[in-house]
């Protein structure tokens, strides 16, 4: 950024201080003239997209976590800060911390605390192998493995959810098939509040994303590097431990931030697959905003989740900084 | 409404509605006031601390005059509905148009799924309506915020015709100012016959006892509505008021809602009773009458007989009972076609045919013979989803709540939502 003045001056030196800034800025390799807001003009779309889809709605949430409801028990957001009311915040917040009955939201944010790390990883050593297998040994159909791993997406989520409800169901493909290699008895409720088949959900509905990172790194880790490692008497695991999983660390993390984040704001795959049983943090937000004059209660609830989403976030940001420093 | 149409209008009020409220809030601290033009914060309160009940019979304040009875019909209007999904039978739109054929009619539906959506649309004015279908217990806050037309009854002789006279000058509208009835129905007990007997239901000494028992576990469904089934619980627990607002009452309720789901892994539906148990998803659920009569009639997979599905509700009365209106809205631009429309729906055959060959839902009309529905609209083994006046006397209305009561409710409810 600093050099671009600098060449304008060396240009113009005797120029006054007070029209070199509104000189056309002078592209030092090129030598063609750009108008001062043509480069932070790039930034624009992207600025005006986050300021109206973004720094606008959030701030609404925060004046609805904060305000107040009409006659009707609609929202009523208030925007000015000082006429801001945190009893809303607090009384909810209560739901969590508080003991015994009245901490009743705490089941619900434990699940959650429980379900999405356990499907992130499952989501990862399953996409990882995925990944590995298509980059490494892919050759030339790498990119029809790529469609077949896309291709359910062409397939709207809530009917794929649906076929699992069909397979999962008592008389289901599932448990049919279970009966018939004796590995249960009678038919298992799947579908009402299991544990294991809101985590199977979850993986299956956001293991894509974690392929596709996966892949994309592990397909540009350099073969020569494996087999430098090989002839240097390591075995297939140490090379794989040594050369191949620190070079996908950030694919990694990155994968792992892309299908977590959204997994703690799930409330459907819940809605579909489980029950009460088994609500997760994001049925607690749904079930205020359906809720009867409750939306400050929703919107409070909708900070506490970003705040806690923070916390992955800041650990991944510091990992990706870190790594960036390191030659 | 055509796809512009409605983008223009989505995106119209995604900006309007938060740029007004915030040039409205500019002024004042939001929240005080009555928040409704020309009535006072404690008329308003009044009405809101008093809701309206059989006991307390409630007379709408009218803050103009119907229109006149030799208003002429709108020209090439197009009549707006704004109903619940799957609720009024399409083919009436087609007769409707086809009788005012002559003026250029034309209907449109915009639908939603629960009515507190509906009524969030609506009084936030993102809906513009000729007809809308609320329940009663929100007539008396759509009053108060001026929302509604009061009805020309020269307009509308059907209604002192075909209907019950409990209908003629309810107590949550004396004088039947702004409404008239669209259907009425019971909540009682819907079961799958073919593993629940008959005798099996009714042997329980309070029958409602069966969602609890955990020899149905997997089976069981209740409504993802916090009225409808926190007020099941209040009546299995011997508590008569299912418009309580006494928190004790409301924990009673509530903690036997989880002990239920505990002991029974019931899931929370809406589409549970219509759509799931003819597929022989769930065995037992409470249930509204019409929506066990609908599965009867459409959902049943082909080759199962009707006979399969079952339904109780207190003979001896005490029961919960319910109905819908139809009212007409201020945002409405056609006020004497909405009068002809509300007539047209309340003509004996039009009604009835929405009943019997669509909705499922009865209407309170004199014309229909509770005891002759049975069997050629009504399966047999359904008989006891038919309404009968006698229900409305000492049947349990969920009618509006405080809103300190509602946020009652609502606590209980969060905690079932959120699970044990």
């Amino acid at each position: 950024m600093r050099s671009r003045p600098v060449a304008s001056q060396t240009d113009a030196p005797e120029r006054p201080r007070v029209n070199e800034s509104r000189a056309p800025r002078v592209d030092r390799n090129t030598g063609v003239h750009f108008p001062r807001l043509y480069w932070p003009s790039f930034a624009a779309p992207a600025t005006i997209w986050l300021l109206v889809l973004f720094v606008i709605p959030f701030y609404v949430v925060v004046s609805v976590a904060f305000g107040t409801t009409d006659f009707f028990q609609n929202p009523l957001p208030v925007y000015q800060p000082w006429y801001w009311s945190g009893a809303t915040f607090i009384d909810t917040l209560h739901r969590f911390t508080a003991s015994g009955d009245v901490g009743f939201y705490r089941p619900a944010l434990m699940r959650t605390l429980i379900y999405v790390p356990v499907a992130s990883f499952i989501c990862l050593v399953l996409g990882y192998a995925v990944a590995y297998y298509v980059a490494r040994y892919g050759g030339k159909r790498k990119g029809l493995f790529l469609i077949l791993l896309i291709s359910p997406f062409w397939i709207s989520y809530l009917m794929r959810i649906y076929a699992w409800q069909g397979l999962l169901q008592d008389d289901g493909l599932i448990n049919k098939g279970l009966i018939f290699i004796h590995a249960i008895g009678s038919p298992v409720n799947w579908l009402q509040g299991r544990s294991i088949t809101v985590i199977m959900g979850l993986v299956y509905g956001y293991i894509p994303y974690m392929i596709l990172p996966l892949f994309g790194q592990l397909d540009r880790v350099d073969s020569s590097l494996l087999e430098a490692g090989r002839d240097l008497g390591a075995s297939p695991w140490q090379t794989f431990k040594r050369v191949t999983l620190p070079q996908s660390k950030q694919a990694i993390l990155a994968g792992l931030i892309i299908v977590s984040l959204p997994m703690f704001g799930d409330y459907f795959t819940n809605d579909l697959l489980g029950s009460t049983k088994t609500s997760m943090f994001g049925n607690l937000i749904d079930t205020a905003i359906q809720g009867q004059g409750q939306a400050p209660q929703a919107a409070s609830l909708v900070l506490m989740l970003m705040v806690l989403l923070m916390v992955p976030l800041w650990y991944y940001l510091r990992a990706t900084k870190r790594a960036q420093e390191q030659p | 409404m055509s796809r512009r149409d409605f983008l223009l209008r989505a995106g119209g009020t995604a900006i309007a509605v938060p740029s007004l409220a915030a040039i409205l809030a500019a002024c004042t601290k939001p929240g005080t006031g009555s928040g409704v033009p020309g009535a006072s914060a404690s008329e308003v309160r009044d009405l809101l601390s008093n809701p309206a009940r059989p006991d307390n019979p409630v007379t709408l304040p009218v803050f103009e005059d119907p229109i006149p009875t030799d208003m002429p019909i709108e020209e090439g209007a197009t009549l707006q509905l704004y109903n619940w999904k799957d609720y009024l039978w399409p083919k009436l739109y087609r007769e409707f148009e086809e009788k005012y054929a002559d003026y250029g009619v034309k209907i449109e539906v915009t639908t939603f799924n629960d009515i507190a959506q509906g009524i969030q649309k609506v009084s936030s004015g993102q809906i513009a309506a000729d007809v809308f279908f609320p329940d009663p217990s929100w007539i008396a806050k759509l009053s108060v915020a001026q929302l509604m037309r009061p009805l020309n009854h020269e307009l509308l002789p059907n209604l002192a015709t075909y209907y019950w006279p409990e209908f003629q000058n309810p107590f949550y509208d004396q004088g039947w100012q702004y409404t008239v009835p669209y259907t009425i129905y019971t909540t009682g007990i819907a079961y799958r016959r073919d593993h629940i007997s008959d005798d099996e239901v009714r042997a329980y000494d309070n029958p409602y006892e069966i969602l609890w028992d955990p020899k149905y576990t997997g089976k069981v469904t209740i409504y993802d509505d916090y009225r409808e089934t926190i007020g099941m619980s209040l009546l299995k627990n011997g508590i008569a008021n299912v418009n309580t607002e006494d928190p004790a009452e409301i924990q009673t309720a509530k903690d036997d809602l989880l002990a239920l789901i505990n002991a029974t892994d019931a899931r929370l539906t809406i589409n549970g009773i219509y759509s799931k148990m003819p597929q022989d998803e769930f065995w037992v659920g409470g249930s509204w009458s019409g929506d066990i009569v609908a599965a009867a009639i459409y959902y049943l997979p082909k080759g199962v007989p009707a006979s399969v599905l079952g339904y109780w509700y207190p003979q001896t009365g005490g029961g919960m009972i319910g109905n819908d209106l139809m009212v007409l809205l201020q945002s409405g631009n056609n006020p004497r076609l909405a009068h002809e429309f509300l007539n047209f729906m309340l003509d004996k055959t039009n009604s009835y045919n929405n009943f019997i060959n669509f909705n499922g839902y009865q209407t309170p009309m004199t014309s229909i013979d509770p005891a002759a529905l049975v069997p050629g609209v009504i399966p047999p083994s359904l008989d006891e989803t038919v309404v009968v006046p006698k229900y409305f006397d000492d049947g349990r209305f969920l009618l509006e709540l405080t809103p300190e009561g509602t946020a009652v409710w609502s606590a209980a409810w969060d905690e079932i939502k959120a699970g044990g």
